[in-house]
């Protein structure tokens, strides 16, 4: 792993200017995808065929004079977004012969804009966990530590961008996808505002909190990218007519007198004390910078968590169940049991979910309209080591399902935009991510915050 | 719901046999019944809430609805 892992502003700017042709660039990604895998198991399918082919077709758009804001960014996507002749196998054996017959919406916007597809990503099967162990086709290892589980499930997006190999992942996020990887990798990771971005092609765990969204080094690269993924798409009744601003041209306005709401109760109760040690520090740097911190509460968050398991059980239990009920023992036990629960839950607890999301998205409407946005750790315990099931905060055994997540998934069910930031390492090395979260649709402002901090700091530089 | 769910195997293999129409085997019943007693301790304060008259948020104009329109994702 180099040291200085090459951003997609850098790369774009160096094919732009005719300093490395896509193909070269292309290239080298391939060859660090080959050369990580058998240790890290990022990939579920490298495909060179693909990245040679649009690699040269970007040389060719350049050389008469096309405008590509991702010439040459090599990416890689999770393997639940569908890419035209290769299969989606959502990590699972159950869709190993699912053919995709077009590119995802997400995909589609990428290419045409210069970015070049090297592969498939692994995941936490049906993206229903957050480990990114995977029996089938073999445990995401986490670069800074390869006894310790990169997070998940977005697990392979934020193995290949911490190692270097690519720039920029693609993955999706219904309680924590995203984010978690992204801070237990030492990365940004940003789940935009659920509507901001097209769902269409990629396969769904839950419609109604299922958001795509990012993974880079920067959060400059995050700006660049979302303006490009961002937008109205008639295929997806979710997504917003809404202008997409100009997010990379907003990350220069200051952000002194900016207010930050500290949601101390629940996201701040039971921290690692290396987490809260680090999220004190960015909280200062903040302040440093002009901000001003608040200290608040978002009400109704027990109800939130039981709003989200009913709606996210109901609604993968709804989609899988075609194949549940023909051929179950295909999936994995521990995948299995989740969505055979989700056939059992009454519809009442669904609709209750449903109609209790509206009034808490309210309350918390009322709470953000008093701040810019919120500061919470992004996960309150640096990458736990694999098989384990729990972890002692504030002297309390903890299941790691409710620490890693109680503090993400508020946010997938009310929509709320979301980024992950590194802002420091544990003693054991282990990189530590903060989270800023927006009022719906205000992407720019949580990008500013996150660009002005690595201004500051250099947590983002560092590599495994 | 009853204050504390107490979901069993026995009654799980009733449900799914004759709701759902598939048999399950020990294992999966076991897995899966002890699942959903932990999920109804977790949704606990949702079903204490009031949620007065409140109608669930619709995400979609109904009169989009055609019938040769995509939507996302798909059975595989």
């Amino acid at each position: 792993v180099s040291d200085a892992p090459a951003t997609c502003v850098s790369i774009a700017t160096d094919v732009r200017r005719h300093r490395h042709t896509a193909r070269e660039v292309v290239d080298a990604a391939l060859a660090a995808a080959e050369r990580h895998q058998e240790r890290y198991r990022a990939f579920i399918q490298i495909t060179p065929e693909i990245a040679r082919r649009q690699a040269e077709e970007v040389d060719v758009r350049l050389a008469r004079g096309d405008d590509l804001p991702l010439a040459g960014v090599p990416f890689a996507v999770k393997d639940l977004f569908d890419v035209a002749g290769t299969a989606t196998t959502y990590g699972s054996p159950v869709f190993r012969d699912r053919i995709a017959r077009s590119d995802a919406e997400a995909v589609r916007r990428l290419t045409a804009a210069g970015a070049v597809l090297v592969g498939k990503l692994n995941l936490h099967e049906c993206a229903f966990g957050f480990t990114g162990e995977n029996p089938h086709f073999g445990d995401c290892r986490n670069p800074w530590d390869p006894d310790r589980i990169a997070g998940g499930s977005s697990s392979g997006s934020a193995v290949a961008v911490a190692l270097g190999i690519v720039p920029l992942a693609l993955g999706s996020d219904t309680g924590g996808s995203i984010r978690q990887p992204s801070a237990l990798c030492g990365l940004v990771g940003l789940k935009p505002t659920y509507g901001r971005v097209s769902r269409v092609g990629g396969l769904p765990l839950s419609w109604t909190m299922d958001h795509v969204g990012l993974m880079v080094r920067t959060a400059e690269d995050a700006a660049l990218v979302l303006g490009v993924l961002a937008g109205r798409d008639p295929r997806d009744e979710s997504t917003s007519e809404r202008p997409v601003p100009d997010f990379r041209a907003d990350l220069q306005t200051p952000i002194e007198g900016l207010q930050v709401g500290i949601p101390r109760s629940w996201f701040y109760d039971a921290l690692e004390p290396p987490v809260e040690a680090a999220l004190e520090a960015a909280r200062r740097s903040l302040v440093d910078r002009g901000a001003r911190t608040v200290e608040m509460e978002l009400p109704l968050l027990e109800e939130a968590l039981g709003a989200h398991r009913a709606i996210i059980f109901s609604e993968a239990s709804s989609w899988h169940r075609p194949i549940l009920v023909e051929r179950a023992g295909e999936y994995v036990e521990g995948i299995r049991s989740l969505l055979l629960a989700g056939l059992f839950l009454p519809a009442g607890h669904y609709l209750k979910a449903l109609r209790a999301r509206r009034i808490i998205r309210r309350a918390w409407a009322a709470q953000m309209a008093k701040v810019d946005l919120l500061l919470t750790p992004a996960t309150p315990v640096t990458a736990t080591r694999f098989g384990q099931q729990s972890v002692t905060l504030a002297g309390q055994d903890k299941p790691l399902v409710r620490a890693y997540l109680d503090v993400t998934l508020p946010f997938n069910l009310s929509g709320h935009p979301a980024i992950s930031v590194p802002c420091g390492f544990s003693p054991e090395g282990l990189p530590i991510g903060m989270q800023f979260v927006g009022r719906p649709f205000e992407e720019g402002t949580i990008l500013r915050v996150a660009h002005h901090y690595q201004q500051a700091t250099d947590w983002h530089r560092r590599t495994p | 719901m009853a204050d504390k769910s107490n979901m069993t195997s026995d009654t799980l293999a009733r449900l799914a046999a004759e709701v759902v129409g598939i048999t399950l085997g020990e294992q999966d019943l076991k897995a899966t019944a002890d699942l959903l007693n932990s999920l109804s301790a977790d949704m606990r304060a949702l079903e204490a809430m009031d949620v007065g008259d409140d109608e669930p948020a619709t995400t979609y104009d109904p009169a989009a609805d055609g019938p040769d329109e995509a939507t996302p994702g798909g059975a595989p």
